[in-house]
C-alpha cells in the first residue's frame, strides 16, 4: 500500500497531490462503495403527492475512490455512478423493512417518487494538518489532539458543490490520519482515513482506542439531486426547492475500537437556515458505522 | 454459550423490547447495536483477530443513518452503505 501499482501510477499517480512519493512516502489506497439513499416526506402514510414537503426519492450508486495520504496530508479523487428513481429499489427496501418486517408505518406514496435518472459525479478532496503532535503521542493510552484544514469539490448531477472544513480530533490512542466523515458516497468521499506507518509502527493496535472529533463545514451548493424536483412516476412534476439545505454544519463524532473492529457514531448538526423557506425544523441526523479489518 | 447463541439471545431481547415499545426506532437501533456488541465481545474474548500487520489490512465498513433518531423533521431519510477499503498492490 506504499506505492500505486504500475497500472494506476500512470494515471492516478500523475494527478497533482495524488502521488505516492516512492518508497517510504505516503500510502495509497483504493476504496469501493455501494450506497442507497431513501428520502420521503415526513408523513409516509399519505398516498397523495405532497409538494410542500420532501419528495419521494431513492438513489442507488457505486463509488470508486483513490486516496494518497500520510499523517500530514490527504488527497482523494472519486467517481460516483448511480441512478435516481425506481431503479434504486428504495421503494422495495423501505416497504420490506416497514411493512413486511412490521417495523414501522407502511409507506403509501411511492407512486409519487421522482422518475429514473442516471447520476454521475466526480469528487476531489484535500486535507492538511495544521497542528499535530509527535508520532509517539498517537500511541494507545496516550491523549493526543490534532487539527486539520480541508477542502473539497464535487461536480455532477448528484451534487455540485465546494466545501471548506476545520477538523479537530482528540482522545486516547488517537490514530494517525484524519476523521472518518460518513457523508453519503458521491456527496462526500468514501475512504479510510486512518494512517498506519509501516516504517514506524506505533504498535498496540490490539488495545482499545477512544477518541472524539468535531468537524465544522461550510458548503456552497449549486446542484443537489432530490432538491431539484422533476418528473414523478405518477405523471406529475415535483417542484424544486427554493434553496439548498444544509450549508453550514458541525459533525460531532465518537469513535472507538481495537483491531480488527471499530465503531463510529456521528451526529450531523446543521446550523442556521438549513432548510428552505417554509420549513421550521432541522435536518439533523446520526450515522452509525461499523468497521472490520482483515 | 457460543457467539451464535449470544447473538440470538440479543435479538430475542431486542424483539421483546420492540414489542413492548412498538414504533420506537431508537429501541430497535439499540437492539441491533446490542446484538453487534455481543458478537464483538465474544470475538474479542476469544482472541480472534487478523494475522497480517495492521498496515496490510483491508477494511470493510457498514454504515447506517437515519434522521428519525434525533426527531428531525419535516424530511425523513435513511441510508445504507457498504464500503471496502483495499490496497492496490
Amino acid at each position: 500500500m506504499d506505492r500505486w501499482n504500475p497500472a494506476n501510477e500512470k494515471w492516478l499517480g500523475t494527478l497533482p497531490t495524488l502521488g505516492d512519493d516512492g518508497e517510504g512516502g505516503r500510502i495509497v489506497r483504493w476504496a469501493l462503495g455501494i450506497s442507497q439513499i431513501i428520502i420521503t416526506p415526513r408523513d409516509i402514510t399519505i398516498a397523495e403527492p405532497q409538494p410542500n414537503d420532501s419528495p419521494w426519492a431513492g438513489m442507488l450508486g457505486l463509488t470508486g475512490t483513490g486516496s494518497s495520504y500520510d499523517n500530514r496530508r490527504l488527497a482523494a479523487i472519486q467517481l460516483y455512478l448511480g441512478c435516481l428513481g425506481p431503479c434504486s429499489q428504495a421503494e422495495h427496501v423501505q416497504t420490506f423493512v416497514h411493512r413486511d418486517l412490521g417495523l414501522a408505518d407502511t409507506p403509501r406514496g411511492w407512486k409519487n417518487q421522482l422518475s429514473n435518472k442516471a447520476l454521475v459525479n466526480l469528487n476531489y478532496e484535500y486535507r492538511r494538518k495544521l497542528l499535530a503532535p509527535e508520532a509517539a503521542a498517537y500511541a494507545p493510552g496516550r491523549f493526543a489532539t490534532d487539527l486539520s484544514l480541508g477542502g473539497s469539490g464535487a461536480a455532477g448531477n448528484l451534487t455540485t458543490r465546494l466545501t471548506g472544513e476545520v477538523e479537530l480530533r482528540f482522545g486516547w490512542g488517537l490514530p494517525m490520519g484524519f476523521t472518518k466523515i460518513p457523508d453519503p458516497p458521491g456527496i462526500g468521499m468514501t475512504l479510510d482515513p486512518i494512517y498506519l506507518d509501516a516504517r514506524e509502527p506505533s504498535g498496540g493496535w490490539d488495545r482499545w482506542r477512544l477518541f472524539f472529533t468535531v468537524v465544522a463545514r461550510l458548503h456552497e451548493i449549486t446542484y443537489l439531486a432530490g432538491a431539484e424536483g422533476g418528473p414523478t412516476e405518477n405523471g406529475g412534476e415535483f417542484p424544486a426547492f427554493d434553496s439548498y439545505p444544509g450549508r453550514k454544519e458541525v459533525l460531532f463524532g465518537l469513535h472507538f475500537g481495537r483491531l480488527p473492529y471499530s465503531m463510529h457514531l456521528t451526529y450531523y448538526r446543521y446550523l442556521g437556515s438549513a432548510l428552505p423557506a417554509g420549513f421550521d425544523s432541522t435536518l439533523d441526523w446520526v450515522n452509525f458505522s461499523f468497521e472490520y479489518r482483515f | 454459550m457460543n457467539s451464535e447463541q449470544i447473538i440470538r439471545r440479543a435479538y430475542e431481547l431486542a424483539e421483546k423490547v420492540r414489542r413492548a415499545m412498538r414504533g420506537r426506532l431508537v429501541t430497535r437501533t439499540i437492539g441491533v447495536v446490542l446484538a453487534l456488541s455481543c458478537g464483538l465481545s465474544r470475538s474479542l474474548a476469544a482472541g480472534e483477530g487478523p494475522t497480517k500487520p495492521p498496515w496490510d489490512l483491508q477494511m470493510v465498513r457498514f454504515e447506517f443513518d437515519n434522521d428519525n433518531l434525533v426527531g428531525s423533521d419535516p424530511t425523513t431519510g435513511s441510508r445504507l452503505a457498504g464500503v471496502c477499503s483495499c490496497t492496490l498492490d
